[in-house]
């Protein structure tokens, strides 16, 4: 009785040291999600989506940074601003998610089973802290999390490399840039982190400019 | 374009079926390459004067505080210690001034009085533990030479508290040895 009483007390003090190091680092509250929800939800309706055929399909190829061959874009009408996204996974099946990111375009998109489900402007690294070019898979998420480097909150973040580099919601628009992080709106980050999990890659790339 | 065509030719009704449902046919009309049509919805490049930094960092803000966690008291390595402190600690060697007055009689003065046996000299201050041939009596210890004080932080830091920890187990681990061996003892009898 008392011998486990005493290993209990043992238990205790040391979680309770565990908790003093590791505190203040991920208060569970999210209070800028919500105001940048309200400032700027702007998804764009989610159209149809235009079917891709075989010698598109080659050209991802050659693109690259397509983890999957794509086939089929939503369909989006004219180009996309700060802060815009659509988000429609309507009638596409369940299967592998991939995410690649253009910096050169400033596009993200989501492709679930060769169909791509999302799409949205991001931010990316000012030219001081660039965002890594590569493929990266998922390794961490965090719904409410609160960047210790910044102090900064960083709603539905989805960590890709083991120094910070992640992606994660944030208020797009122009003129802004990241310390190397992708920024996307919080809404669409939502979105994403409901559709991808831990281990999914995310390939980061910088395309040819088109001639 | 030229697979565009070919489809077109080849299952007329299945894309008039998809172009009928607001689906997006390939064909002779829509010859746009992939990048083409990801680049028709980007916002364009990112402008030259777009690099704003959108947060701060938390070290700038308050570039006193220091990195460590638990840290009671900052303490500057360069700083010498103050002068009062450093007499009330360790009065600086005045071996060469003499007192004023009379100082009061040690145990350096006592105990070799007591054992009166005069010998050779020994060096000061080591009156204490000097074999008993030794020590002139009536020679106070003089001070070591003084050496920066050493200031304790007010909070242990984590090897303490490690120790600590571990000076706990030890203690703990004994008694509980010394509690249980009789009983273990007395079964075996």
């Amino acid at each position: 009785m008392r011998r486990l009483l005493t290993l209990l007390l043992l238990v205790l003090l040391g979680s309770a040291m565990l908790a003093w190091w590791l505190g203040g680092r991920e208060p569970a509250r999210a209070p800028v999600s919500a105001t940048a929800q309200a400032s700027r939800p702007r998804p764009l309706p989610g159209g149809p989506r235009t079917f891709l055929d075989p010698q598109q399909m080659a050209q991802a190829q050659a693109a690259g940074g397509f983890d999957q061959t794509p086939r089929s874009l939503l369909r989006i009408a004219h180009a996309m601003e700060y802060g815009d996204f659509v988000w429609n996974d309507d009638g596409v099946p369940a299967g592998p998610v991939t995410v690649r990111v253009d910096l050169r375009s400033q596009l993200i998109s989501i492709f679930r089973a060769g169909h791509e489900i999302g799409t949205a402007v991001v931010l990316y690294g000012a030219d001081a802290k660039e965002t890594p070019l590569g493929r990266f898979p998922i390794l961490w998420k965090g719904r409410n999390h609160r960047s210790s480097l910044y102090d900064a909150p960083m709603p539905y973040t989805m960590r890709l490399t083991g120094d910070g580099v992640a992606i994660h919601g944030s208020d797009v628009r122009w003129g802004a840039a990241t310390h190397g992080c992708i920024g996307v709106p919080t809404a669409f980050a939502a979105h994403l982190f409901e559709a991808a999990k831990v281990g999914d890659p995310v390939t980061i790339v910088r395309s040819a400019k088109p001639a | 374009m030229g697979f565009g065509l070919v489809t077109a030719v080849g299952a007329p009704v299945t894309l008039q079926t998809l172009a009928s449902h607001g689906y997006d046919v390939p064909s002779l009309g829509m010859p746009q390459s992939l990048m083409a049509l990801l680049d028709a919805r980007s916002p364009g490049e990112r402008e030259q004067g777009a690099l704003t930094s959108t947060k701060q960092r938390k070290i700038a803000e308050n570039a006193v505080r220091p990195h460590e966690r638990a840290l009671g008291k900052i303490i500057n390595p360069n700083a010498a210690p103050p002068a009062d402190l450093v007499d009330a600690i360790m009065p600086p060697a005045t071996t060469e001034v003499a007192p004023a007055f009379a100082p009061p009689p040690t145990l350096a003065d006592v105990i070799p009085k007591t054992f009166p046996t005069p010998g050779n000299a020994s060096p000061p201050g080591t009156t204490l533990i000097s074999p008993p041939g030794g020590g002139t009596p009536g020679t106070p210890g003089t001070p070591g030479t003084p050496q920066t004080p050493e200031v304790p932080s007010a909070v242990p830091e984590p090897a303490t508290w490690l120790t600590m920890l571990l000076g706990f187990g030890v203690i703990g681990a004994a008694m509980r040895r010394r509690r249980f061996a009789p009983s273990g003892s007395t079964r075996l009898a």
